[in-house]
């Protein structure tokens, strides 16, 4: 069962539900109460060489409406202990901040971001966060031994695409996976909601034979001859619970379901909030072929044809 | 522990109390009047029905399986025999040794849903030596206006006074500030382990099947334990020992078939019903995909057979089969709950009632996709109970009755297995280890009658034993798994012993009024892992362990009940406070499915709840109904949540104000509603926002720190019944139910929503229950 599963069903149950009992919905006035603003920051360093973000932010009052505030003009560093990679704010971007392009992260190396002089407005005087993070101690081969290929294949139920791996998941440590895809080398895992996470709790040590590591929501976005690419993150714990939490708390609350709403952990210093995460990338690519395409539109016409 | 042990004290006490009064009243020669109240239309017998000397207050009730054994001195007087509903009757005696006197009430009309008229022993509100505990006949619950039509008990008891459900339509409900798994519901003595359908919406009793359900909300007796908030007694029908009858009915959302009769005349019966939803029948009319290939529906089968040899034994197995299924494509899910109760009653020498219960009681889920390639899998969870129940209950005297008895149950749970069920099954096979334990209950209680007091009380032992064969983790201070120690099978490795001492206190100001104190602490040692707030089928129930203590209640109550008008209207006031310890929370974000190490995500916490419950009900011959008013107060503290600050749980509504009345036009015609006020839920706000990964994402400060709008909703029911005609026995009537009758927009969920337009725009949306009307045809031959 990976989290696509879970997510899947859960969607199911409550429509079944909504369905079952005529529930109706409509927008209503709340009136809400603000707080001090706090500082926010996320970002990460991977294992792929380029210029690594990291985006500095503020909280807003919940129906603010715009675009979040950003923080311009503060002072970022990463360092493994060894070497220090300084980070330059994006002249067209404010508040994004940018490694040099040359810069990539080791497995098993410890990461700690500095930001100085960060400075929240309105705020009396600037401060420095500090945050760390390991990306997980992999087996050297990991590039090659993990992931093997990827296909896809329409799921008439959900109409939507499965993208399915083969891949062998490591028996000899718990390990916590992070999914992404890219379609002609775009991301479509664009929203915190559509990047799927799985730790290997029920499948450790598995040879994985075209189980379902992605869902693709829409039946038409997926033509022959697509390259669709899909990019496995092996994350550390901790990254993985501030996902997981990150996902929960942006879900709406369903008295069924829902735990009680939180906010989820952060790993910076100072009373800020956010996260900075280090983690391995691996990728591996495929081709739509015109005969998934048919296998689709059989699916489709049987179904129309029933109708 | 001092308020542990003065009630022990006062418990030892009350036994010293008993046997001088036993030396005061031998001094008189008694002899007992003891045997069954039944209905004599159908042979049922009656529960709580009363028994007293004419012109004196000499008297008592039928227990749960309508035996009363009544002590009165040697000579001639007058019994009155009464229940609710019935015409009394009378029996003139003259004494001279124990007599055994069965006898059997006629309704006062055998028309279905007749409009009750008279009570219990008219005084017995006043005079009955319990508090916080609320009988509803099925009369009255029929009469309420219902979902879907579907007659719900659990809704009904919502409607009382200190009864709140968990959600808006849910049939979770907590019972003064407690939590859902601190009901312990029963059915024929079995407990339920999950009372809802179709995801909480309609209860699992289908009510032409039951016949008695009674709430202690507080006040409990020593016989029962096991839970920290309330017993939800539920009893099924013997089914008619007189003649064959159906009963059944055509709703809107399910159909209901009843049959009961004679094996034997007045000797053996049956009872066989069943219920079936059908909304899924029509599933292939929509033009909805999904739907066409879905199917959701579920059933229920209640099935009981009773024997009376002979005037001292009589033999009950009865059994309850639920289920729900859901299916949608390749994905599947089910899950029911399954009862089975086998029972003997037997009286020793006409004083002495003796039950011996066997249960069994099994909750289980299964989901499934059998999509036969690498995403295949099945998934169960099951818990049973096995247990036996001796219970004794004795009327020793005209001063003393006397109850005691023992339990014990063994459990077996298996939170979740995983299994592939394809070749290519990226899962192979995962479970969390089963585990066992055993949870044993002696008790004795007395209730000593003199002039105006009665004096209750009782001791409840309690005994919980976790079971080997188990891994039990091993935590340190921060609730890190650090290892495990592992139990051979059928090894005790731990045990947790609980006094509960129950007390009370009933002072007769005069035959209208009285006033009653009550004092019960209690334990519980089996709860369910949910943290959502109404939850749903998934969630497992999990035991005490050497991790995880007993959750404990002290409750403390003290009520005024007084009659007025002839006894026609019964009120009382009653207020409460309890304090519990150990209560279960668990860490923020906590995901308890499939979760082997649970036993790390729980926070222990503390809480408390107060309140004030004025009850009013009243019964006259063509309108009758009730009106309350709660004022409620709950809180709970646990280190770790909400930053360890105190915070009000979910079921913290302060004002309650409801009122459930019916009203008869005529013979056929009969009109019923309610009406409720209350504080809006408790809910915790976002207080701002963070854009991450191109989604908005609340950011919360305290814990159920606002409130929905304030409540309010009236439901209404019209029922017609066919005209009486006296040379056939079908009877028919047409039910038309609507619920939330002006459309109010009471939220089932505050939803925090981002705009797909315009993403930096985020709104607040409700999902609520519009109105819904409902038809429904009941029928009965």
């Amino acid at each position: 069962m990976t989290s696509s599963h879970l997510y899947i069903f859960k969607n199911i149950l409550f429509a079944l539900f909504a369905f079952s009992m005529f529930a109706c919905s409509s927008e209503i006035d709340v009136s809400l109460n603000s707080t001090d603003p706090k500082i926010v920051v996320y970002g990460a360093i991977t294992t792929d060489t380029l210029a690594h973000r990291v985006e500095i932010t503020q909280t807003a009052d919940f129906f603010s409406n715009s675009p979040a505030k950003v923080i311009s003009g503060a002072a970022l560093s990463i360092t493994d202990g060894v070497n220090l990679f300084p980070l330059t704010e994006s002249p067209s971007e404010p508040g994004v901040y940018y490694t040099a392009p040359d810069v990539y992260g080791l497995i098993g190396k410890t990461y700690t971001l500095t930001a100085d002089n960060v400075l929240l407005q309105g705020a009396p005087e600037a401060k420095t966060l500090i945050a760390q993070s390991t990306i997980p101690d992999l087996d050297p081969n990991y590039q090659t031994d993990y992931l093997d290929s990827i296909n896809v294949l329409y799921n008439e139920q959900w109409e939507g695409w499965y993208v399915n791996a083969w891949a062998t998941e490591p028996a000899d440590q718990k390990n916590f996976y992070m999914f992404k895809v890219y379609i002609n080398d775009v991301l479509y895992s664009d929203s915190l909601n559509n990047i799927i996470i799985s730790d290997d709790k029920l499948f450790n040590g598995n040879a994985i034979s075209g189980a379902g590591v992605y869902f693709i929501e829409d039946a038409d976005t997926l033509k022959a001859g697509y390259k669709v690419t899909l990019e496995m993150c092996v994350v550390s714990e901790d990254h993985y619970y501030f996902m997981f939490e990150s996902q929960t708390s942006s879900h709406p609350q369903i008295p069924l379901f829902s735990p009680p709403p939180a906010n989820a952990r952060t790993n910076i210093s100072n009373g800020a909030i956010g996260y900075f995460s280090a983690y391995a990338i691996l990728r591996t690519s495929y081709y739509v072929k015109q005969r998934d395409v048919d296998i689709k539109n059989r699916l489709i016409g049987k179904r129309s044809r029933l109708q | 522990m001092l308020t542990l042990k003065s009630p022990i004290v006062l418990c030892v006490l009350g036994f010293l109390l008993f046997v001088v009064g036993n030396k005061v009243s031998n001094a008189q020669a008694k002899f007992a009047v003891s045997g069954y109240i039944k209905d004599a239309a159908t042979g049922e017998v009656l529960i709580g029905a009363t028994v007293y000397v004419k012109g004196t207050t000499l008297g008592t009730s039928t227990n749960s399986y309508g035996f009363y054994s009544l002590n009165v001195p040697k000579g001639s007087f007058t019994l009155v025999y009464r229940f609710i509903g019935y015409n009394d009757a009378e029996e003139q005696l003259t004494l001279s040794s124990d007599t055994p006197i069965n006898v059997e009430l006629q309704p006062q009309s055998l028309q279905i849903d007749e409009v009750v008229i008279s009570r219990e022993k008219a005084d017995a509100n006043v005079t009955r030596s319990e508090m916080s505990s609320v009988r509803l006949e099925m009369k009255k619950i029929r009469q309420i206006p219902a979902l879907m039509g579907e007659v719900d008990v659990i809704k009904a008891i919502q409607l009382l006074p200190g009864v709140t459900n968990a959600a808006e339509g849910s049939s979770g409900f907590s019972v003064r500030g407690g939590a859902m798994d601190h009901n312990l519901i029963l059915l024929d003595e079995a407990t339920v382990f999950n009372g809802s359908h179709l995801m909480g919406f309609f209860s699992v009793f289908n009510n032409d099947a039951i016949k008695d359900v009674k709430l202690y909300k507080g006040d409990m007796p020593a016989s029962m334990g096991g839970r920290l908030a309330s017993v939800l007694d539920i009893r099924m029908k013997e089914g008619n020992s007189k003649r064959f009858t159906a009963t059944g009915g055509v709703g809107t959302l399910s159909s209901r078939l009843t049959l009961e009769g004679p094996i034997v005349k007045d000797k053996c019966s049956y009872m066989l019903s069943g219920r079936r939803t059908y909304i899924d029948l029509f599933f292939p009319l929509f033009k909805n995909d999904d739907l066409q290939s879905s199917t959701l529906f579920f059933y229920d089968l209640n099935a009981k057979i009773n024997y009376t040899l002979n005037q001292n034994n009589r033999i009950f197995v009865s059994g309850y089969f639920g289920r729900d299924m859901f299916g949608s494509g390749e994905m599947g899910f089910g899950f029911g709950n399954q009862t089975f109760t086998a029972r003997w009653n037997h009286i020793f020498g006409n004083k002495l009632f003796m039950n011996a219960t066997f249960i069994r009681s099994n909750y289980n889920y299964l989901l499934e996709s059998d999509s036969n390639d690498a995403n295949a899998f099945k998934w169960d969870s099951k818990m049973t109970e096995t247990g036996l129940k001796l219970d004794f209950s004795l009327s020793a005297n005209s001063h003393h009755s006397l109850k005691f008895g023992l339990n014990s149950s063994y459990f077996s749970f298996s939170p979740g297995i995983v299994k592939g069920t394809s070749d290519d099954s990226f899962i192979k096979y995962w479970a969390i280890p089963k585990n066992y334990a055993l949870e044993h209950g002696v008790y004795a209680m007395d209730e000593f009658k003199i002039d105006r007091f009665i004096l209750k009380y009782g001791l409840r032992l309690s005994v919980f034993q976790n079971l080997g064969k188990a891994r039990s983790l091993i935590l340190d201070d921060n609730y890190k798994v650090v290892g495990f120690n592992d139990y051979k099978s059928g090894e005790v490795y731990n045990t947790y012993v609980t006094p509960e001492p129950r007390l009370g206190l009933i002072f007769l100001l005069n035959d209208k009024s009285s006033i009653k104190a009550s004092y019960s602490h209690s334990a519980q040692y089996i709860q369910q892992a949910s943290n959502s707030q109404a939850g749903n089928p998934l969630d497992v129930w999990f035991s005490a362990s050497p991790n995880i203590k007993p959750q404990v209640a002290d409750q403390w109550g003290i009520g005024y009940f007084r009659n007025f008008f002839d006894n026609t209207l019964e009120a009382s006031v009653e207020t409460y406070y309890k304090k519990m310890d150990h209560l279960i929370d668990f860490k923020d974000f906590a995901s308890l499915l499939l979760n082997d190490e649970m036993e790390a995500d729980i926070r222990a916490g503390k809480g408390h709840s107060y309140g004030l419950e004025l009850y009013a009900r009243f019964a006259r011959s063509n309108f009758d109904g009730w009106v309350s008013y709660t004022y409620s107060r709950t809180f709970r503290e646990t280190p770790g949540v909400n930053l360890g600050n105190r915070y009000r749980a979910t079921y913290d509504k302060p004002h309650n104000l409801t009122f459930v009345l019916s009203y008869s036009f005529n013979n056929r015609t009969s009109l019923s509603a309610n009406w409720q006020l209350a504080t809006g839920q408790a809910y915790s706000q976002p207080v701002a926002r963070v854009e991450y990964e191109g989604v908005i994402v609340p950011v919360y400060s305290d814990r159920n720190g606002s409130r929905f709008p304030t409540y309010h909703r009236l439901d209404l029911s019209l029922t017609v019944k066919s005209k009486r005609n006296l040379s056939r026995r079908w009877q028919g009537e047409w039910n038309f139910s609507v619920i939330n009758a002006y459309n109010r927009k009471n939220p089932w969920t505050i939803m925090f929503l981002q705009d797909d337009e315009d993403p930096t725009r985020t709104y607040a949306e409700t999902v609520y229950f519009p109105m819904i009307p409902s038809i429904t045809y009941n029928f009965k031959f």
